[in-house]
């Protein structure tokens, strides 16, 4: 034994004790530091509710429940103030219905083609075409309501108003279309083969086997789909605000100007309203109704969701049989018969009309899908057409203006990047951290499972409720530190956007590494940590980057919560790395956009579309980046899977 | 008096297998295999199958797991068309007609199909066996077709109170006489069945082996089992599939023996069916 060549791990003593002790301390310092990333989440819910309930409070002492749901006006500007709430719902409710109405037809004939008939290249194509309107900035849909569709359906309806819920409804359909369509089509997928094969051993084409068997098994993931895209469309606000109007009015008429809850936010965001007002008070209270609508649907649809998935996974676990009188009965009664069965069947439908049916019906399905296509192709060529003539240098470099030939956007495209990387500062380390706590500490109980559901809850709460929260939380309560109405009161409202959606995919990017490498790290003797640094986040870290850097697309898109925070229309300035800068107002592309296309002049929409292009080619760069590194990624671990024995 | 006992009593148990076949009286030929070979992404799964099934006997698969069974099943109703990237090549007449010229739809009526695991489709009992006569035109009075399904697989005084229940509430077994009941319907000319009874308790595979022994003479059935006491109790022939490997290391199905049921068990020409087969060896259970 005291051959030099066994003296490796001869005795114990060569480690050193001190750093055990050490270590562990290690431990529980980042354990308890993850714990509080993770806690954050639970803090914004908590404050949402706080705030929101808190306002309430104040305005429920001035006006009565019955006035707030019985009164036919909703009046808060006027000197004799009505608070008919359902004014403000009727509007929601038609846009969404109309949306709805829109974007169900679609979005499930367009699943259907992409789950059962898409070849693999076509859907490689349709399916993020599709995908991509969901990905669209708000404020592109509310320009394309105002400046095209608008006018298009006024000349089919000459009473149209210029304002009107049917055209804000239409183009909100189009924008919740894919929710419909990739939800409706992970619910077909997930019919099992056993019972698809079921369908084709009886003789049904394939149609037949889809109207017949698939979507009825699909159909509570095909309600779930539907309930949240209504969801999503209830909340939407810039589409509604631009294309909607701002006339409170209780209709159901889809042709006149109404003003949907969302819309009354936006309308008094612009103006400067003191806190403690009791027009803030009502701010907040109609926010907490959008809050509570948004919100009890999420959580139905996706408990239906989760419910539909734990169905089809235990769909054909059949029992035992038991012995029973009847049963007994019935083997007896088998021998007695005459077999076989009449044999003299006839089957009218002829099999040829049959299979014409199946043709007509996979146009029909290929036809919706390539809507998402059209519409793509539409917008970018109205957009380009409007916007390139007005895009050169010195619209990049020049502060915005009252004067269309002046004008430009370089405040705000300083201020849209500025944005972009404090929210990547804020949101990245929180996000992953209450990632790596709940995926690698917490055990997977109920409380974890409910947690999970909270944070997709979270992530389609309104971006607006944010900005409210935000209007309240960091704008006042937090003053001292962010400076109000300002740089980093934004960001950290985007951060708090994006922060469920960080978590989501950094958990989805955690489980995705196999239990086996986390096994071989515990084998060496590694600590959680060092499992964690050393193995699991590297071989992570891919999918947590691309999840990321769509949670940025997704965040440089918002509108709604910057009006909400106070981004102004005119800033003669940039800011610079400084926390008087960062505390000072901002504005931004999306922003810009809007005061942009609320002038009536049509120079200042070209202007608008041409910030639009801007802003679409820098989503465009951080998509094309975030697909660059995953099939970098892809092909490095490529490579390492072929250089196996 | 059915085929089986003709062949026993005609034939001295050690004859060959020559002889046998001379003296044998062949009922009409429904579906004919030529030379069948199907391959999964370019690897072969299963290759140069031929073999003849006849009209009213129940012709059984026996072979370990992997060996093809299922894949060359699932030709003779061209279900593998629906999974991609698998190919067949070879021919597969019914009545002498080739089935690739045939329409899959058409086929898939008249060749039913009983799966491994029961699928009654999330239904009442009764939609299970009307669907299918709904889609395909039936004619006829729907409920009368749908009691004498139930009454034929022995199901209608357990079931006939609670029709309009959903069938993922019957147990496995009696969701898997629903299966065939809801096939039956339909009046197919051949059934195929992919081992009814393997995921069943033994009360409930036992009712299912009674039912076969009843249709037996009446339809024509392929039967994949596991279970050589169910091959050798309600089977006229049976053919033998064996896994082999090939010069480029690939795991390919042939069929080994293909033979009236008594002569596999009892007379077998092939050392490996005599090793699956003869008890005491480690297949047989
Ligand atoms: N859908 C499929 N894709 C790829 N390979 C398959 C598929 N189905 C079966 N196989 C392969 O074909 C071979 C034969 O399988 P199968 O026909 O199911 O055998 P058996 O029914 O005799 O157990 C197996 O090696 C199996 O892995
Ligand atoms: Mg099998």
């Amino acid at each position: 034994m005291n051959d030099p060549r066994f003296s490796l791990n001869s005795s114990p003593k060569h480690f050193n004790k001190g750093l055990l002790v050490g270590l562990f301390m290690r431990e529980r310092i980042i354990e308890v530091g993850l714990a509080i990333a993770a806690g954050i989440p639970v803090l914004i819910s908590l404050a949402i509710l706080g705030v929101f309930l808190y306002e309430a409070t104040f305005f429920f002492q001035e006006v009565s429940p019955w006035q707030f749901l019985t009164d036919t006006q909703w009046t808060p500007l006027f000197a004799s103030q009505k608070f008919g709430i359902f004014v403000l719902t009727s509007a929601t409710f038609s846009i969404a219905a109309i949306a709805t109405f829109v974007a169900v037809p679609i979005g499930l004939l367009a699943a259907i083609y992409l789950a059962e008939y898409a070849p693999q290249q076509v859907r490689r194509i349709l399916k993020p075409a599709l995908e991509t309107l969901s990905g669209i900035p708000t404020i592109v849909y509310g320009y394309f309501a105002v400046l095209l569709v608008t006018p298009l359906l006024q000349q089919f309806i000459p009473n149209l108003g210029g304002f009107n819920a049917l055209s804000a409804g239409l183009v909100t359909g189009i924008l919740i279309t894919p929710i419909v369509s990739s939800i409706s089509e992970d619910a077909i997928e997930n019919v099992p083969m056993e019972l698809r094969e079921g369908g084709y051993s009886l003789g049904f084409t394939k149609r037949e086997n889809i109207l017949r068997v698939i979507l009825p098994i699909a159909f509570p993931g095909i309600v779930a789909a539907i309930t949240l895209a209504t969801s999503r469309a209830l909340g939407e606000t810039m589409i509604a605000s631009i294309a909607a109007g701002q006339n409170p009015n209780l209709t159901l008429n889809p042709l006149v100007p109404v003003e949907s809850i969302t819309a009354f936010i936006i309308q008094v965001s612009l103006g400067d309203v003191p806190a403690n007002s009791f027009l803030f008070h009502t701010l907040f209270t109609v926010g907490f109704v959008l809050f509570l609508l948004t919100f009890s649907l999420n959580w139905l649809g996706h408990w239906l969701v989760r419910r539909h998935e734990q169905m089809m996974k235990g769909l054909s676990i059949p029992s035992i049989e038991v012995e029973s009188d009847s049963s007994r009965e019935s083997s007896r009664a088998i021998a007695s018969l005459n077999f076989p069965l009449d044999t003299h069947l006839s089957f009218e439908k002829a099999l040829t009309r049959r299979q014409r049916y199946d043709r007509l019906f996979l146009s029909l399905t290929l036809c919706t899908t390539l809507v998402g296509a059209i519409v793509l192709v539409i917008l970018l060529t109205s957009v380009l057409l409007q916007g390139i003539p007005v895009l050169d240098g010195s619209f990049l470099t020049s502060f915005a203006s009252r004067n269309a030939e002046d004008a430009g956007i370089y405040a705000a495209l300083v201020g849209t990047l500025w944005l972009l990387v404090l929210t990547a500062a804020i949101a990245f380390p929180i996000g992953v951290g209450a990632a790596i706590y709940l995926e690698e500490y917490l055990p997977r109980n109920t409380f974890n499972h409910i947690l999970e559901i909270h944070l997709a809850n979270l992530a389609a709460v309104p971006s607006i409720i944010y900005g409210l929260l935000g209007l309240a939380l960091f704008a006042r309560v937090l003053q001292p530190i962010t400076g109000g109405r300002s740089l980093l009161s934004a960001a950290l409202v985007l951060s708090s956007i994006v922060l469920p959606l960080v978590i989501i995919t950094t958990r989805g990017a955690l489980r995705s590494v196999p239990q086996s490498q986390r096994q071989a790290a515990f084998g060496v003797g590694m600590t959680q940590w060092q499992a964690i640094h050393n193995v699991i986040l590297p071989s992570a870290f891919p999918r947590i980057i691309t999840g990321m850097l769509l949670a940025l697309s997704r965040a440089i898109g918002e509108t709604a919560p910057l009006i909400a925070v106070g981004a102004v229309a005119y800033i003669s300035f940039v800011p610079e790395f400084s926390l008087g800068d960062l505390q000072s107002n901002f504005t931004t592309l999306t922003t810009q956009i809007f005061y942009w296309i609320a002038r009536p002049q049509k120079e200042f929409h070209n202007l608008a579309a041409a910030t639009i292009l801007v802003l679409g080619a820098i989503v465009f760069t951080i998509n094309i980046f975030a697909v660059l590194l995953r099939d970098f990624y892809r092909k490095k671990k490529g490579e390492l899977a072929n250089n196996k024995p | 008096m059915n085929n089986q006992q003709a062949i026993t009593m005609n034939n001295p148990v050690f004859t060959s297998k020559s002889e046998q076949e001379s003296s044998e009286i062949l009922p009409e030929v429904i579906l004919q295999a030529e030379d069948v070979s199907v391959s999964y992404h370019g690897i072969p799964a299963l290759q140069n199958i031929s073999l003849e099934i006849y009209k009213n006997q129940i012709t059984s698969f026996i072979g370990p797991s992997g060996c093809g069974k299922s894949t060359f099943l699932r030709c003779f109703n061209r279900l593998n068309d629906l999974i991609p990237e698998t190919r067949m090549t070879g021919k597969i007449r019914f009545f002498g007609q080739s089935i690739r010229r045939m329409n899959p739809v058409e086929i898939r009526r008249r060749i039913g199909m009983v799966f491994q695991r029961p699928n009654p489709f999330p239904k009442s009992i009764y939609d299970n066996i009307a669907v299918g006569l709904r889609v395909n035109g039936y004619r006829g009075n729907l409920d009368d077709r749908v009691e004498t399904s139930l009454r034929h697989v022995g199901l209608w005084n357990e079931v006939k109170n609670k029709l309009k229940k959903n069938a993922l509430d019957l147990s496995g077994g009696q969701q898997q006489r629903l299966c065939i009941a809801r096939t039956i319907a339909l009046n197919p000319e051949v059934i195929l069945m992919d081992e009814p009874t393997a995921a069943l308790d033994p009360i409930s595979a036992g009712r299912i082996n009674d039912l076969l022994m009843t249709m037996r003479q009446y339809y024509t059935i392929i039967l994949i089992t596991h279970n050589l006491k169910q091959a050798a109790l309600v089977t006229d022939r049976v053919a033998f599939f064996n896994v082999e490997i090939n010069s480029r290391g690939d795991r390919v199905g042939k069929l080994i023996e293909y033979a009236p049921t008594l002569d596999i068990f009892v007379n077998p020409t092939q050392q490996t069916t005599w090793d699956y087969v003869v008890p005491g060896s480690r297949y047989s259970s």
